[in-house]
This record gives structure tokens, sequence and C-alpha cells, in this order.
């Protein structure tokens, strides 16, 4: 159903800073969450304008071949969707959930390949939210592409192993989820270990050697992104 | 016969990552080495098929391998991190549906030699890092497929342990191509053959002391480096004996 490794490679690190990865987390977020809040409107004119906006800065960033790599990842995801979807629902409402869904991957993934999680820790802890929320919910973020590597590479292994079909539709992935799962917490005990170790805790204070600006493009990006969801807010 | 054929490989359109890899592998133990991010994972993932490369082609007693189906009832392949190999729970059942699926290799012999049968009760997870590789590399022995591919198989493990795999694989797979990766030296000194990866490309592949002797690139922070050092003092290795070594490599560490 999903392809694991063509996921896991949308996650691979590239070191790119252009204006968009540049942009402040804190603006670059709220961007996000606006134009996430807007596709939630049924409707196409604004679930397109989203598209057409998340794609666009792909393609400035420089990472619109990882998302389309990420989307033809989880192709036959999509078509299942779309199929339960028909069943249900008429053809326009199909055609929106599933507008909904691309839209929403683009946006997520533009946001994530292109801030790094140490410059959002750093403006959450800024604006006094607690650290064991912020770390707790980015180091849960961070864990999903090494999760992912590790899937995928658990999977190659036990198809040659005889325990997972290398067919992509129908294969046995019971097999290599539970692996991941057990894995998974393996892996989050350790990280638990390391954090306490680095002071990581709640009362400790970090120092960040990177500083955040604030920039016109951020200041416009969030500004055309609040104007979208004005616009969804108001053709309702 | 492996045939690994002008291999081209890049990720998401990054900068290439192995730039026309040949390398013919035939039955026997090799062992490709190399800097970390030299390409040697990705060499081997190309090799069982689990990645495409750009350009180029890898083929197993002549026939060209598409995809992980192509090469699943030949190949077997432990990952660097053998957890996502073995599936347990106990290592005891691990074994036997290794065997089950492979067949032709008592597991009561592999367990005798590589003197783990106080492992067989307990869970994977209960296993250390080298427990888990010892047990990884008896699994893919038991598969019995005539192609091991290996990642970074000694990492972990002691001296005596190292042996083990190499003795075990010698042991039971002498009928087999066993390929893999590894930064260990003297796991590579042990291999029929040594494949140097570096850049993206196989710049030497040979006997290990061919290798040894010819690449300055990989072993200039060893041994190598140390007795040149020595030499360049005026001291005649030739002639030295091992209590010699140990006096003036206690002398060198301390002046360092």
């Amino acid at each position: 159903m999903l392809d694991l490794r063509r996921i896991a490679q949308t996650f691979m690190v590239e070191g790119k800073r252009t204006a968009i990865h540049n942009t402040h987390p804190i603006l670059k977020i709220s961007g996000t969450a606006a134009l996430f809040v807007a596709i939630l409107f049924p409707n196409i004119l604004i679930i397109s304008i989203v598209l057409i906006v998340s794609i666009a800065e792909s393609l400035v960033a420089g990472v619109f071949r990882r998302i389309c790599s990420f989307l033809w990842g989880i192709r036959y995801f999509l078509i299942t969707i779309t199929v339960l979807s028909l069943i249900f629902y008429p053809p326009k409402r199909v055609l929106i959930i599933l507008l909904r869904v691309i839209a929403g991957s683009v946006l997520v993934l533009c946001f994530v390949l292109t801030t790094n999680m140490m410059d959002l820790a750093q403006a959450l802890d800024r604006l006094g939210i607690p650290s064991s929320i912020t770390y707790a919910t980015l180091f849960s973020i961070g864990l999903i592409p090494p999760l992912l590597k590790n899937a995928s590479n658990s999977y190659e292994a036990l198809v040659l192993r005889g325990e997972a079909s290398p067919r992509i539709i129908g294969g046995g992935i019971i097999t290599p989820l539970a692996l991941l799962v057990a894995h998974a917490i393996e892996r989050g005990e350790k990280l638990a270990e390391v954090l306490a170790s680095k002071f990581f805790s709640p009362s400790g204070e970090r120092t960040y050697f990177r500083s955040l600006n604030i920039t016109v493009y951020g200041i416009i990006q969030l500004a055309f992104k609040l104007a979208v969801l004005i616009f969804a807010l108001t053709s309702m | 016969m492996l045939s690994i054929e002008n291999i081209w490989y890049r990720y998401n359109n990054n900068r290439w990552v192995l730039r026309g890899v040949s390398l013919n592998l035939s039955k026997g133990i090799h062992s490709i080495i190399g800097p970390n991010g030299s390409g040697k994972t990705t060499l081997l993932r190309i090799i069982i098929g689990a990645l495409k490369p750009q350009r180029g082609s890898v083929r197993v007693f002549g026939e060209v391998v598409k995809g992980l189906k192509s090469t699943a009832n030949t190949m077997v392949y432990v990952p660097s991190n053998p957890t996502m190999f073995l599936v347990g729970p106990s290592v005891g059942d691990d074994l036997r549906k290794a065997w089950s699926k492979g067949g032709g290799i008592d597991i009561d012999d592999i367990v005798e030699f590589l003197e783990i049968r106080h492992l067989l009760q307990k869970k994977i997870f209960e296993l250390s890092e080298g427990q888990r590789h010892i047990v990884s590399v008896a699994s893919s022995i038991l598969l019995n497929r005539r192609i091991i591919v290996l990642d970074e198989p000694t990492v972990g493990l002691d001296r005596e342990h190292r042996e083990k795999v190499i003795r075990v694989l010698r042991e039971f797979a002498r009928d087999k191509i066993v390929v893999m990766a590894s930064n260990d030296l003297r796991l590579a000194m042990a291999c029929d053959t040594v494949a140097y990866l570096n850049n993206g490309n196989i710049t030497i592949h040979g006997s290990p002391n061919e290798v040894l002797i010819r690449n300055d690139e990989f072993f200039n922070n060893d041994l190598l480096v140390i007795l040149r050092h020595m030499a360049n003092r005026g001291v005649n290795i030739e002639t030295l004996n091992h209590r010699d070594i140990i006096e003036i490599l206690g002398r060198l560490l301390c002046s360092t």
C-alpha cells in the first residue's frame, strides 16, 4: 500500500538555504496553520489556491520533486481513498476530499522539509511554551524520518527472508510493522536517556547557536496566507 | 557470479553517490570498505534490488536484477541494524523460521559453532547489539541462499565474536558469495577480496594485502602510518619483535 523506500527518501536531509528555509519558523508555522484551516472548508477554489501556493513555495525551496516522490509513494493509498469515497459520496465531494489530502500533504511536507526542527524549538521556547511539550513534539516528529528509513530497510530484508511479500499491493505488512513498532519503542527509550543526559529536561536551559530573523518574505507569505484564510471564512 | 556493471546512482537528484562502479564477485567472502558516506550501503541495496540505479546493472548468475522480487530466492540481506531483520520473538524461533525457509544446514551445528545455545530462549529485544549481529548472521546462513549480503556485520562485536563471524561464514557459506560492507579493518583482512569504495568509485579491488599496500587513503590513520612513522624515525621495522613494537608504540603514544 505504501512505498516505504520512496517515502523514506523524501525525508533525506538536504543542506539548501532558500528564502523559505530562512523564514522565521513561527511565521512559517502560522502560515501553514492558516492554510491548513482554509482547506478544511469544502470549497474547490480555496483548496486549489492552497495547492498552488504550496506547490509554488516547494518549487522555490527546491523540494517539489521530493514532494512528488512522496505522493507517488502513497499513490495506492490515494487510489484507495478515492475508490472508497466514490462508494459513499458524490464525485464532487470525492474531488474535494482528494484535493484536500494532496494539498494538505504538499503543505505539511513543504513546512517539514524546509524547517529545521531545532529552529522551531528555539522559536517556541522563546514564546514561553513549556519545553517538555515542545521537545516531546519535535523529537517525535524528528523520529519519523529515521523510523521510515528503518521500516524501508526492514521491509527489504524481510522480503529477501521470505517474511514479507515484494508486491506493494497486498504485501505482508504486519511483520515489518510489528518490528517497526517494537523498534520505535526501544529507540524512544534510548532517546529519552540521551535527552536527559543532555539536559533536555523541563528545567534545563538551552543554548541556541543560530539566530532567527524575521524577514520581509516571512511577513509577506504570512499576510497572504492569512488573506486566503479570511477569504475562506468569508466565502462560507 | 555476481557482476556489478557500471553502476551510477544518486538520491533525489543530488550529487552522484556511485559513479560507474564495476565489480565482479565469485564464490568467497568479499568486503567493501570505504569512508563513511562513501556509498557502501547504497551499493549493497542496489545489489539486492532495493534501489534501481540510474545507469548500469547488476547481474546475478547471468540474470539482471530487477527489484527485490527477482532476488528474493537468491539473496539474503542483513541491514546494519539487525533488529530490523530478526523476526523472533525468541532467538530459537527466529533460527527455526530461517531454517524452515532454507533448510540444508543444521541449526544445532551453527548454534554450537557460535556458542549461542544460552541465547535460544531469549527474546530478540533482550539481546545486546553484538548478540543481535551474531544471531542475524546465523539466521542469514540458515536461510541457505546463494548470496549473503551483510551490512556492517561486526559492529559491537568483540574480537572473539568477530573472528567467529568470519569462521562461521567460512565453515557454512563456503559455496556461497558473501558480500559485506564494513569499516572494520580486521574483518576486511580476513576476507578473500577487499574493494575500496571512495568518492563513488571502486579505486582498488584485490586481496587484502594488495589493498593494504596500495591504499594510502583508508589506512592513513591506522597501524600502517604508525609503522611508517617508526621507519621515518630510523627504526628498522623488519627486525622488530612484538616486545619492541609494544615498547615503541608505548613511547609514541606518550610523546603525542
